[in-house]
Protein backbone atom coordinates (compact mmCIF):
# COMPACT_ATOMS: atom_id res chain seq x y z
CA UNK A 1 0.00 0.00 0.00
CA UNK A 2 1.22 3.33 -0.66
CA UNK A 3 1.48 6.89 1.00
CA UNK A 4 -0.29 9.16 -1.17
CA UNK A 5 -0.03 12.84 -0.99
CA UNK A 6 -2.62 15.26 -2.72
CA UNK A 7 -0.87 18.38 -3.72
CA UNK A 8 2.62 18.90 -5.63
CA UNK A 9 4.27 22.12 -4.17
CA UNK A 10 6.45 22.48 -1.66
CA UNK A 11 4.81 21.08 1.41
CA UNK A 12 3.82 18.04 -0.57
CA UNK A 13 7.44 17.75 -1.81
CA UNK A 14 9.18 17.94 1.52
CA UNK A 15 6.77 15.68 3.07
CA UNK A 16 7.61 13.32 0.21
CA UNK A 17 11.23 13.42 1.12
CA UNK A 18 11.00 13.20 4.16
CA UNK A 19 8.99 9.83 3.77
CA UNK A 20 11.67 8.51 1.62
CA UNK A 21 14.03 9.29 4.25
CA UNK A 22 12.57 7.23 6.75
CA UNK A 23 11.61 4.55 4.14
CA UNK A 24 13.50 3.56 1.63
CA UNK A 25 11.00 0.80 -0.31
CA UNK A 26 7.91 2.93 0.44
CA UNK A 27 5.61 3.74 -2.55
CA UNK A 28 5.35 7.14 -2.53
CA UNK A 29 2.82 8.83 -5.12
CA UNK A 30 1.79 12.81 -5.63
CA UNK A 31 -1.56 13.48 -6.61
CA UNK A 32 -1.24 17.35 -8.61
CA UNK A 33 -2.91 19.23 -10.92
CA UNK A 34 -0.56 20.95 -11.97
CA UNK A 35 1.95 20.09 -14.74
CA UNK A 36 5.64 19.99 -13.05
CA UNK A 37 6.70 21.19 -9.83
CA UNK A 38 8.56 24.76 -9.97
CA UNK A 39 9.05 27.73 -7.16
CA UNK A 40 5.81 29.70 -6.98
CA UNK A 41 7.65 32.58 -4.78
CA UNK A 42 9.47 33.08 -8.41
CA UNK A 43 6.54 33.89 -10.63
CA UNK A 44 7.13 37.51 -10.54
CA UNK A 45 10.60 36.69 -11.80
CA UNK A 46 8.55 34.75 -14.61
CA UNK A 47 6.16 37.40 -15.43
CA UNK A 48 9.52 40.40 -15.55
CA UNK A 49 11.37 38.08 -17.77
CA UNK A 50 14.22 37.98 -15.51
CA UNK A 51 14.33 34.16 -15.59
CA UNK A 52 12.41 31.69 -18.19
CA UNK A 53 9.67 28.74 -17.45
CA UNK A 54 12.73 26.20 -16.92
CA UNK A 55 14.83 28.28 -14.64
CA UNK A 56 11.96 28.36 -12.09
CA UNK A 57 11.15 24.35 -12.30
CA UNK A 58 11.46 22.59 -8.82
CA UNK A 59 15.19 21.93 -8.83
CA UNK A 60 15.37 18.31 -8.51
CA UNK A 61 13.47 16.14 -10.35
CA UNK A 62 12.04 14.06 -7.85
CA UNK A 63 10.46 10.96 -9.38
CA UNK A 64 14.26 10.36 -9.92
CA UNK A 65 15.48 11.65 -6.99
CA UNK A 66 13.42 10.51 -4.22
CA UNK A 67 11.82 7.89 -6.24
CA UNK A 68 8.07 9.34 -5.70
CA UNK A 69 5.12 8.56 -8.50
CA UNK A 70 3.49 12.18 -10.01
CA UNK A 71 0.09 11.63 -10.77
CA UNK A 72 -1.77 14.18 -13.29
CA UNK A 73 -4.97 14.14 -11.58
CA UNK A 74 -7.37 15.62 -9.25
CA UNK A 75 -8.41 13.99 -5.85
CA UNK A 76 -12.17 14.69 -5.12
CA UNK A 77 -12.80 12.14 -2.30
CA UNK A 78 -11.02 10.60 0.74
CA UNK A 79 -12.73 7.46 1.62
CA UNK A 80 -11.33 6.68 4.94
CA UNK A 81 -12.85 3.66 5.66
CA UNK A 82 -12.02 1.48 2.29
CA UNK A 83 -8.69 3.64 2.40
CA UNK A 84 -8.85 4.98 -0.78
CA UNK A 85 -8.76 8.15 -2.68
CA UNK A 86 -11.04 8.61 -5.50
CA UNK A 87 -9.62 10.75 -8.48
CA UNK A 88 -11.81 12.94 -11.07
CA UNK A 89 -10.11 11.20 -14.03
CA UNK A 90 -11.83 8.12 -12.87
CA UNK A 91 -10.59 5.27 -10.66
CA UNK A 92 -9.18 5.28 -6.75
CA UNK A 93 -6.34 4.45 -4.88
CA UNK A 94 -5.62 2.57 -2.36
CA UNK A 95 -3.46 4.14 0.84
CA UNK A 96 -1.40 3.26 3.81
CA UNK A 97 -1.15 6.80 4.40
CA UNK A 98 -2.30 9.90 2.95
CA UNK A 99 -1.03 13.73 2.96
CA UNK A 100 -3.73 16.92 2.14
CA UNK A 101 -1.38 19.32 0.69
CA UNK A 102 -3.72 21.13 -1.60
CA UNK A 103 -2.20 24.39 -0.84
CA UNK A 104 -4.21 27.51 -1.28
CA UNK A 105 -6.02 29.57 -4.17
CA UNK A 106 -6.23 33.18 -4.32
CA UNK A 107 -9.07 35.10 -2.49
CA UNK A 108 -12.05 36.47 -5.01
CA UNK A 109 -12.81 40.11 -4.78
CA UNK A 110 -16.45 40.25 -4.18
CA UNK A 111 -17.45 43.54 -6.55
CA UNK A 112 -19.27 43.95 -9.44
CA UNK A 113 -17.05 42.85 -12.83
CA UNK A 114 -14.71 40.57 -10.72
CA UNK A 115 -15.23 38.13 -13.52
CA UNK A 116 -14.99 39.97 -16.28
CA UNK A 117 -12.42 39.84 -19.16
CA UNK A 118 -9.06 41.39 -18.35
CA UNK A 119 -8.74 40.55 -14.64
CA UNK A 120 -6.09 38.25 -13.29
CA UNK A 121 -5.33 36.62 -10.31
CA UNK A 122 -1.41 36.19 -9.98
CA UNK A 123 -0.23 32.82 -8.39
CA UNK A 124 0.58 30.12 -11.10
CA UNK A 125 2.39 29.90 -14.28
CA UNK A 126 -0.78 29.37 -16.05
CA UNK A 127 -1.53 32.89 -14.84
CA UNK A 128 1.55 34.58 -15.54
CA UNK A 129 1.24 33.31 -19.13
CA UNK A 130 -2.21 35.23 -19.37
CA UNK A 131 -1.02 38.64 -18.09
CA UNK A 132 2.34 38.46 -20.34
CA UNK A 133 -0.16 37.57 -23.37
CA UNK A 134 -2.13 40.79 -22.38
CA UNK A 135 0.67 42.71 -21.11
CA UNK A 136 2.06 42.31 -24.90
CA UNK A 137 -0.40 45.09 -26.10
CA UNK A 138 -1.02 47.37 -22.98
CA UNK A 139 -0.06 50.57 -21.41
CA UNK A 140 -1.51 50.69 -18.12
CA UNK A 141 -2.38 48.20 -15.35
CA UNK A 142 -4.38 48.66 -12.03
CA UNK A 143 -3.09 46.27 -9.16
CA UNK A 144 -5.61 45.84 -6.33
CA UNK A 145 -4.16 44.57 -2.75
CA UNK A 146 -0.66 46.18 -2.00
CA UNK A 147 0.36 43.04 -0.14
CA UNK A 148 3.92 41.29 -1.29
CA UNK A 149 2.02 39.22 -4.39
CA UNK A 150 0.37 42.86 -5.01
CA UNK A 151 3.65 44.77 -4.86
CA UNK A 152 5.63 41.97 -6.78
CA UNK A 153 3.05 41.87 -9.51
CA UNK A 154 3.72 45.62 -9.86
CA UNK A 155 6.96 45.95 -9.51
CA UNK A 156 7.25 43.00 -12.81
CA UNK A 157 5.01 44.84 -14.42
CA UNK A 158 6.56 48.13 -14.34
CA UNK A 159 10.06 46.27 -15.59
CA UNK A 160 7.79 45.14 -18.61
CA UNK A 161 7.41 48.98 -19.44
CA UNK A 162 3.51 49.32 -18.46
CA UNK A 163 2.36 51.96 -16.01
CA UNK A 164 0.86 50.36 -13.15
CA UNK A 165 -1.22 51.58 -10.35
CA UNK A 166 -1.63 49.78 -6.98
CA UNK A 167 -4.97 50.24 -4.63
CA UNK A 168 -4.70 49.16 -1.53
CA UNK A 169 -7.33 48.98 1.28
CA UNK A 170 -5.15 49.65 4.39
CA UNK A 171 -3.43 53.24 5.23
CA UNK A 172 -0.35 51.58 4.07
CA UNK A 173 0.91 49.31 2.24
CA UNK A 174 2.66 45.24 3.02
CA UNK A 175 0.12 44.88 6.33
CA UNK A 176 0.94 43.50 8.80
CA UNK A 177 4.37 42.59 7.35
CA UNK A 178 5.80 45.54 8.01
CA UNK A 179 4.50 48.82 9.56
CA UNK A 180 4.23 52.37 8.43
CA UNK A 181 7.53 53.51 8.65
CA UNK A 182 9.16 50.66 7.43
CA UNK A 183 6.11 50.89 4.14
CA UNK A 184 7.16 54.41 4.09
CA UNK A 185 10.09 53.65 2.82
CA UNK A 186 9.55 51.48 0.57
CA UNK A 187 6.64 53.36 -0.99
CA UNK A 188 9.37 56.30 -1.89
CA UNK A 189 11.15 53.54 -3.64
CA UNK A 190 8.25 52.29 -5.38
CA UNK A 191 7.37 55.64 -6.50
CA UNK A 192 10.67 56.41 -7.65
CA UNK A 193 10.63 53.53 -9.75
CA UNK A 194 7.39 54.78 -11.45
CA UNK A 195 4.68 53.05 -9.67
CA UNK A 196 1.57 54.82 -8.33
CA UNK A 197 0.13 53.67 -4.69
CA UNK A 198 -3.43 54.55 -3.88
CA UNK A 199 -4.00 53.78 -0.27
CA UNK A 200 -6.78 53.65 2.24
CA UNK A 201 -9.52 53.47 -1.08
CA UNK A 202 -11.91 50.33 -0.77
CA UNK A 203 -12.61 48.82 -4.86
CA UNK A 204 -16.55 49.51 -5.62
CA UNK A 205 -16.75 47.75 -8.98
CA UNK A 206 -14.09 46.80 -11.89
CA UNK A 207 -15.57 48.51 -15.03
CA UNK A 208 -15.68 47.05 -18.47
CA UNK A 209 -16.20 48.21 -22.20
CA UNK A 210 -17.28 45.62 -24.14
CA UNK A 211 -16.89 42.66 -21.84
CA UNK A 212 -13.29 43.71 -20.92
CA UNK A 213 -11.60 45.22 -18.12
CA UNK A 214 -10.77 49.00 -18.69
CA UNK A 215 -10.28 50.15 -15.09
CA UNK A 216 -11.12 50.03 -11.16
CA UNK A 217 -13.73 52.39 -9.64
CA UNK A 218 -13.11 53.08 -5.81
CA UNK A 219 -16.18 53.22 -3.09
CA UNK A 220 -15.01 56.99 -2.95
CA UNK A 221 -15.61 56.87 -6.59
CA UNK A 222 -12.59 57.34 -7.81
CA UNK A 223 -11.61 55.99 -11.43
CA UNK A 224 -8.35 54.10 -12.73
CA UNK A 225 -7.68 53.52 -16.03
CA UNK A 226 -6.50 49.78 -17.01
CA UNK A 227 -6.45 47.68 -19.77
CA UNK A 228 -5.87 44.90 -17.58
CA UNK A 229 -6.28 43.95 -13.67
CA UNK A 230 -4.65 41.80 -11.04
CA UNK A 231 -6.48 40.80 -8.03
CA UNK A 232 -3.95 39.89 -5.36
CA UNK A 233 -5.85 39.94 -2.39
CA UNK A 234 -4.65 37.36 -0.32
CA UNK A 235 -5.43 33.26 -0.60
CA UNK A 236 -7.53 31.30 1.28
CA UNK A 237 -7.42 27.29 1.89
CA UNK A 238 -8.28 24.77 -0.33
CA UNK A 239 -10.41 23.02 1.41
CA UNK A 240 -12.87 21.24 -1.07
CA UNK A 241 -11.26 17.59 -0.76
CA UNK A 242 -11.05 17.67 3.10
CA UNK A 243 -14.43 19.25 3.29
CA UNK A 244 -16.06 16.29 1.35
CA UNK A 245 -14.09 13.80 3.02
CA UNK A 246 -15.58 14.84 6.26
CA UNK A 247 -12.61 16.13 7.88
CA UNK A 248 -12.66 19.11 10.48
CA UNK A 249 -12.35 22.23 9.68
CA UNK A 250 -11.95 26.02 10.92
CA UNK A 251 -10.68 28.67 8.42
CA UNK A 252 -7.91 25.62 7.55
CA UNK A 253 -7.56 22.12 7.85
CA UNK A 254 -7.52 21.38 11.75
CA UNK A 255 -4.83 19.40 12.87
CA UNK A 256 -2.86 18.09 15.97
CA UNK A 257 0.51 18.92 16.82
CA UNK A 258 1.40 15.75 14.45
CA UNK A 259 -0.24 17.57 11.93
CA UNK A 260 -2.58 14.61 11.69
CA UNK A 261 -6.40 15.36 10.96
CA UNK A 262 -9.53 14.01 12.65
CA UNK A 263 -9.77 11.13 10.45
CA UNK A 264 -7.21 8.00 10.76
CA UNK A 265 -4.05 7.82 8.73
CA UNK A 266 -5.17 11.40 6.66
CA UNK A 267 -2.44 13.90 7.59
CA UNK A 268 -2.57 17.69 6.49
CA UNK A 269 0.35 20.24 5.63
CA UNK A 270 1.28 23.66 4.22
CA UNK A 271 -1.13 26.71 3.08
CA UNK A 272 -4.31 24.24 3.68
CA UNK A 273 -3.63 23.98 7.38
CA UNK A 274 -4.56 26.23 10.21
CA UNK A 275 -2.07 25.82 13.05
CA UNK A 276 -1.54 28.28 16.13
CA UNK A 277 0.47 31.33 15.80
CA UNK A 278 3.37 31.08 17.72
CA UNK A 279 3.26 35.01 18.86
CA UNK A 280 -0.64 35.55 18.82
CA UNK A 281 -1.88 32.21 20.11
CA UNK A 282 -4.38 32.46 17.99
CA UNK A 283 -5.34 30.04 14.95
CA UNK A 284 -4.11 30.97 11.82
CA UNK A 285 -3.61 30.16 7.75
CA UNK A 286 -0.08 31.75 6.89
CA UNK A 287 0.05 30.79 3.24
CA UNK A 288 4.14 30.78 3.60
CA UNK A 289 6.91 29.11 1.94
CA UNK A 290 8.82 28.45 4.56
CA UNK A 291 6.09 27.13 6.87
CA UNK A 292 4.93 24.88 4.53
CA UNK A 293 8.43 23.65 4.31
CA UNK A 294 8.45 23.03 7.75
CA UNK A 295 5.11 21.19 8.14
CA UNK A 296 5.68 19.13 5.01
CA UNK A 297 8.94 17.57 6.67
CA UNK A 298 7.32 17.16 10.34
CA UNK A 299 3.77 15.38 8.22
CA UNK A 300 5.98 12.89 6.38
CA UNK A 301 8.31 11.73 9.04
CA UNK A 302 4.98 11.24 11.15
CA UNK A 303 3.34 9.27 8.34
CA UNK A 304 6.46 7.46 8.19
CA UNK A 305 6.33 6.37 11.55
CA UNK A 306 8.09 8.81 13.42
CA UNK A 307 6.40 11.57 16.56
CA UNK A 308 7.55 14.70 15.33
CA UNK A 309 5.77 17.72 16.83
CA UNK A 310 4.99 20.72 14.98
CA UNK A 311 5.36 23.83 17.22
CA UNK A 312 3.24 26.26 15.85
CA UNK A 313 4.10 29.04 13.17
CA UNK A 314 4.59 32.26 12.27
CA UNK A 315 1.57 34.35 10.08
CA UNK A 316 4.52 37.08 9.21
CA UNK A 317 7.95 35.72 8.72
CA UNK A 318 9.27 37.37 5.44
CA UNK A 319 12.58 37.75 3.57
CA UNK A 320 12.52 39.70 0.35
CA UNK A 321 13.38 42.25 -1.86
CA UNK A 322 11.72 45.30 -3.20
CA UNK A 323 12.86 48.37 -5.67
CA UNK A 324 16.32 47.89 -4.25
CA UNK A 325 15.45 47.33 -0.30
CA UNK A 326 15.82 43.60 1.11
CA UNK A 327 13.68 43.31 3.94
CA UNK A 328 12.92 40.86 6.41
CA UNK A 329 10.29 40.62 9.01
CA UNK A 330 8.62 38.62 11.68
CA UNK A 331 6.14 38.17 14.08
CA UNK A 332 4.38 41.34 15.35
CA UNK A 333 5.69 43.52 13.07
CA UNK A 334 3.68 46.17 12.71
CA UNK A 335 2.67 45.87 16.31
CA UNK A 336 2.33 48.90 18.65
CA UNK A 337 0.99 48.70 22.21
CA UNK A 338 4.06 46.56 23.20
CA UNK A 339 7.44 47.75 24.11
CA UNK A 340 8.75 48.70 21.01
CA UNK A 341 12.74 49.94 19.58
CA UNK A 342 13.81 51.29 16.77
CA UNK A 343 16.57 52.71 14.68
CA UNK A 344 16.07 54.86 11.23
CA UNK A 345 19.06 55.60 8.90
CA UNK A 346 19.30 56.13 5.03
CA UNK A 347 17.49 53.07 3.80
CA UNK A 348 17.79 50.96 6.92
CA UNK A 349 15.01 50.38 9.72
CA UNK A 350 15.08 48.27 12.09
CA UNK A 351 12.58 47.52 14.43
CA UNK A 352 12.05 45.53 17.48
CA UNK A 353 8.90 44.09 19.18
CA UNK A 354 8.70 43.13 23.12
CA UNK A 355 6.38 42.03 25.22
CA UNK A 356 8.39 41.98 28.85
CA UNK A 357 11.20 40.07 27.95
CA UNK A 358 9.92 37.62 25.03
CA UNK A 359 11.06 39.12 21.83
CA UNK A 360 7.64 39.23 19.46
CA UNK A 361 8.36 40.90 16.66
CA UNK A 362 11.21 42.16 14.62
CA UNK A 363 11.55 44.27 11.20
CA UNK A 364 15.28 44.73 9.51
CA UNK A 365 15.35 46.62 6.70
CA UNK A 366 18.83 47.39 4.33
CA UNK A 367 21.20 45.89 7.08
CA UNK A 368 19.81 42.13 7.64
CA UNK A 369 22.86 40.38 9.38
CA UNK A 370 22.31 38.45 12.19
CA UNK A 371 18.62 38.70 11.28
CA UNK A 372 18.40 34.99 11.28
CA UNK A 373 19.25 34.59 15.42
CA UNK A 374 16.68 37.61 15.60
CA UNK A 375 14.00 35.57 14.03
CA UNK A 376 14.69 32.34 15.80
CA UNK A 377 14.22 34.11 19.17
CA UNK A 378 10.86 34.95 17.87
CA UNK A 379 10.23 31.73 17.11
CA UNK A 380 11.78 30.14 20.43
CA UNK A 381 9.11 32.78 22.26
CA UNK A 382 11.02 32.52 24.89
CA UNK A 383 12.45 35.08 27.61
CA UNK A 384 15.40 36.76 26.76
CA UNK A 385 16.95 37.66 30.21
CA UNK A 386 20.21 39.41 30.23
CA UNK A 387 20.00 39.42 26.51
CA UNK A 388 17.22 41.44 26.09
CA UNK A 389 19.65 44.84 26.86
CA UNK A 390 22.06 43.13 23.89
CA UNK A 391 19.01 42.61 21.34
CA UNK A 392 17.98 46.53 21.81
CA UNK A 393 21.81 47.16 21.15
CA UNK A 394 21.45 45.18 18.24
CA UNK A 395 24.28 43.20 19.64
CA UNK A 396 23.37 39.83 19.55
CA UNK A 397 25.13 37.18 17.59
CA UNK A 398 25.36 33.61 18.20
CA UNK A 399 29.07 33.93 20.24
CA UNK A 400 26.23 36.49 22.32
CA UNK A 401 23.94 33.41 22.60
CA UNK A 402 26.54 30.89 23.22
CA UNK A 403 28.75 32.62 25.92
CA UNK A 404 24.86 33.67 28.20
CA UNK A 405 24.11 29.60 27.74
CA UNK A 406 27.38 28.06 27.89
CA UNK A 407 29.85 30.51 29.90
CA UNK A 408 30.31 28.34 32.89
CA UNK A 409 31.28 25.10 30.19
CA UNK A 410 33.46 26.94 28.48
CA UNK A 411 35.38 27.80 31.50
CA UNK B 1 34.01 12.89 7.55
CA UNK B 2 36.06 15.83 9.06
CA UNK B 3 34.08 18.65 10.35
CA UNK B 4 35.39 21.74 11.55
CA UNK B 5 35.93 22.26 14.85
CA UNK B 6 36.13 25.37 17.50
CA UNK B 7 38.78 25.38 20.57
CA UNK B 8 37.44 28.56 21.86
CA UNK B 9 40.43 28.74 24.81
CA UNK B 10 42.43 29.21 21.57
CA UNK B 11 40.84 31.82 19.89
CA UNK B 12 42.84 35.15 20.03
CA UNK B 13 40.58 36.72 17.62
CA UNK B 14 42.99 37.50 15.26
CA UNK B 15 40.78 36.99 12.45
CA UNK B 16 43.26 35.70 10.01
CA UNK B 17 40.28 32.84 9.70
CA UNK B 18 38.09 35.82 8.29
CA UNK B 19 41.04 37.30 5.83
CA UNK B 20 42.10 33.85 4.55
CA UNK B 21 38.41 32.81 3.64
CA UNK B 22 37.59 36.06 1.73
CA UNK B 23 40.94 35.27 0.00
CA UNK B 24 39.98 32.01 -0.69
CA UNK B 25 36.66 33.05 -2.07
CA UNK B 26 38.05 35.60 -4.19
CA UNK B 27 38.50 35.31 -7.81
CA UNK B 28 42.44 35.57 -7.77
CA UNK B 29 43.16 33.60 -4.33
CA UNK B 30 46.06 36.02 -3.46
CA UNK B 31 45.63 39.02 -0.48
CA UNK B 32 46.72 41.54 -2.78
CA UNK B 33 44.48 40.18 -5.81
CA UNK B 34 41.66 40.05 -3.70
CA UNK B 35 42.08 43.85 -2.07
CA UNK B 36 41.98 44.90 -5.77
CA UNK B 37 39.16 43.06 -7.00
CA UNK B 38 35.16 44.95 -7.40
CA UNK B 39 33.26 43.42 -6.14
CA UNK B 40 35.44 42.49 -3.12
CA UNK B 41 35.20 38.95 -1.69
CA UNK B 42 33.59 38.83 1.56
CA UNK B 43 34.13 36.48 4.30
CA UNK B 44 32.22 33.75 5.40
CA UNK B 45 32.79 33.15 8.64
CA UNK B 46 32.62 35.72 11.82
CA UNK B 47 34.90 35.77 14.57
CA UNK B 48 32.32 37.43 17.50
CA UNK B 49 33.60 38.60 20.49
CA UNK B 50 31.53 37.48 23.33
CA UNK B 51 32.50 38.52 27.22
CA UNK B 52 35.88 37.46 27.76
CA UNK B 53 36.14 35.11 24.45
CA UNK B 54 36.10 35.32 21.20
CA UNK B 55 34.27 33.08 19.16
CA UNK B 56 34.13 31.84 15.40
CA UNK B 57 31.16 31.77 14.00
CA UNK B 58 30.56 29.35 11.10
CA UNK B 59 28.17 27.32 9.32
CA UNK B 60 27.12 23.88 11.25
CA UNK B 61 26.12 22.37 7.45
CA UNK B 62 22.65 21.24 9.64
CA UNK B 63 21.41 18.45 8.76
CA UNK B 64 17.59 19.54 8.61
CA UNK B 65 19.01 22.75 7.49
CA UNK B 66 16.59 25.50 8.21
CA UNK B 67 18.45 27.60 5.21
CA UNK B 68 17.50 25.05 2.66
CA UNK B 69 14.33 24.71 3.89
CA UNK B 70 13.21 27.91 3.61
CA UNK B 71 15.03 28.59 0.27
CA UNK B 72 12.52 29.71 -2.29
CA UNK B 73 14.19 29.15 -5.76
CA UNK B 74 15.92 25.88 -5.11
CA UNK B 75 19.15 27.13 -4.76
CA UNK B 76 20.63 25.79 -1.14
CA UNK B 77 20.88 22.07 -1.58
CA UNK B 78 23.11 19.47 0.34
CA UNK B 79 26.04 17.94 -1.43
CA UNK B 80 27.26 14.31 -1.45
CA UNK B 81 29.68 15.16 1.27
CA UNK B 82 26.98 16.37 3.08
CA UNK B 83 27.78 19.88 2.81
CA UNK B 84 25.03 22.78 2.33
CA UNK B 85 25.84 24.17 -0.78
CA UNK B 86 24.57 27.04 -3.64
CA UNK B 87 23.51 26.62 -7.39
CA UNK B 88 24.22 29.62 -7.21
CA UNK B 89 22.83 30.97 -10.88
CA UNK B 90 19.61 29.97 -9.24
CA UNK B 91 19.56 32.59 -6.19
CA UNK B 92 17.53 35.29 -6.48
CA UNK B 93 18.42 37.46 -3.54
CA UNK B 94 15.14 36.66 -1.40
CA UNK B 95 16.76 36.59 1.84
CA UNK B 96 14.90 33.74 2.99
CA UNK B 97 18.24 31.73 4.51
CA UNK B 98 19.62 34.53 6.02
CA UNK B 99 15.90 34.94 7.42
CA UNK B 100 16.01 31.01 8.71
CA UNK B 101 20.07 30.53 9.99
CA UNK B 102 19.91 30.56 13.41
CA UNK B 103 23.49 31.24 13.74
CA UNK B 104 23.50 34.22 11.23
CA UNK B 105 26.04 33.06 9.25
CA UNK B 106 24.58 33.52 5.41
CA UNK B 107 24.91 37.20 4.29
CA UNK B 108 24.61 39.26 1.65
CA UNK B 109 26.74 39.85 -1.65
CA UNK B 110 25.23 42.85 -2.33
CA UNK B 111 26.69 43.16 -5.59
CA UNK B 112 25.74 40.38 -7.30
CA UNK B 113 22.62 40.31 -5.25
CA UNK B 114 23.15 37.18 -4.22
CA UNK B 115 23.21 35.29 -0.54
CA UNK B 116 26.73 33.81 0.21
CA UNK B 117 27.96 31.26 2.81
CA UNK B 118 30.58 28.47 3.67
CA UNK B 119 31.12 26.20 1.65
CA UNK B 120 33.73 24.54 3.74
CA UNK B 121 36.60 25.16 0.94
CA UNK B 122 34.84 21.79 -0.82
CA UNK B 123 37.45 21.92 -3.87
CA UNK B 124 40.64 22.41 -0.97
CA UNK B 125 42.01 19.44 1.40
CA UNK B 126 41.82 21.80 4.73
CA UNK B 127 39.76 24.69 4.52
CA UNK B 128 40.78 28.23 4.30
CA UNK B 129 40.24 29.31 7.52
CA UNK B 130 41.92 26.27 9.27
CA UNK B 131 44.78 26.73 7.30
CA UNK B 132 45.30 30.12 8.41
CA UNK B 133 44.75 29.99 12.28
CA UNK B 134 47.39 30.26 13.54
CA UNK B 135 46.77 29.02 17.13
CA UNK B 136 45.06 25.93 16.22
CA UNK B 137 41.98 27.50 17.29
CA UNK B 138 39.97 26.23 14.18
CA UNK B 139 40.94 22.51 12.97
CA UNK B 140 39.50 19.48 11.60
CA UNK B 141 38.87 15.90 13.26
CA UNK B 142 36.14 13.02 12.49
CA UNK B 143 33.37 13.60 15.44
CA UNK B 144 34.24 10.54 16.78
CA UNK B 145 37.87 11.21 17.27
CA UNK B 146 36.54 14.27 18.24
CA UNK B 147 34.37 12.84 21.23
CA UNK B 148 37.27 9.85 22.31
CA UNK B 149 39.84 12.98 22.75
CA UNK B 150 36.93 14.75 25.50
CA UNK B 151 36.05 11.48 27.03
CA UNK B 152 40.30 10.86 27.72
CA UNK B 153 41.15 14.62 28.79
CA UNK B 154 38.03 13.78 31.19
CA UNK B 155 38.87 10.81 32.56
CA UNK B 156 42.61 11.47 32.57
CA UNK B 157 41.34 15.11 34.87
CA UNK B 158 39.23 13.34 37.08
CA UNK B 159 41.77 10.31 37.95
CA UNK B 160 44.73 12.54 38.42
CA UNK B 161 45.21 12.94 42.64
CA UNK B 162 45.06 16.88 43.05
Amino acid sequence: MSYLIVGGSVAGISAAKAIRRKDPSAEIKIISEENKPYCRPMIPLLLSGERDGSEILWPEDIEKTAWVQVIHDRATLIDHESKSLKLAGGGALGYRKILIATGAKPRKLDVKGSDTKGVFTFRTIEDVIKIREMAANAKKAVVIGGGFTGIKAAEALTKKGIKTTVIEIMPHILHPRLDSVGAGIVASALAAEGIELVLNETVHEIASVNGHAAGVITTSSKAFRADFVVVAVGTSPNMELAEKSGISMGKGIIVNDNLATNLPDVYSAGDAVQFRDIVTGQDSVSALWSNAAEMGRIAGSNMAGENLKYGGLLSVKNATEIAGISMISAGEASGTGHEVYSHTGPGYYRKLVFDRDVLIGAIFMGDLSGAGIYVNLINNHAPLEGLKSLAIENKIDYAALLSSHVAEAIK
Amino acid sequence: MKMIFVDVSKCTGCRSCEINCAVAHSKSKTLFGALSEEPKSGRRLYVEAARDSKIPVLCRHCDEAPCINSCVSGCLYKDADSLVRRHKERCIGCWSCIMACPFGVISQDKARHIAVKCDRCHKLDTPACVSGCPTRALFMMEADDFAHEKRLKIAVSETTPV
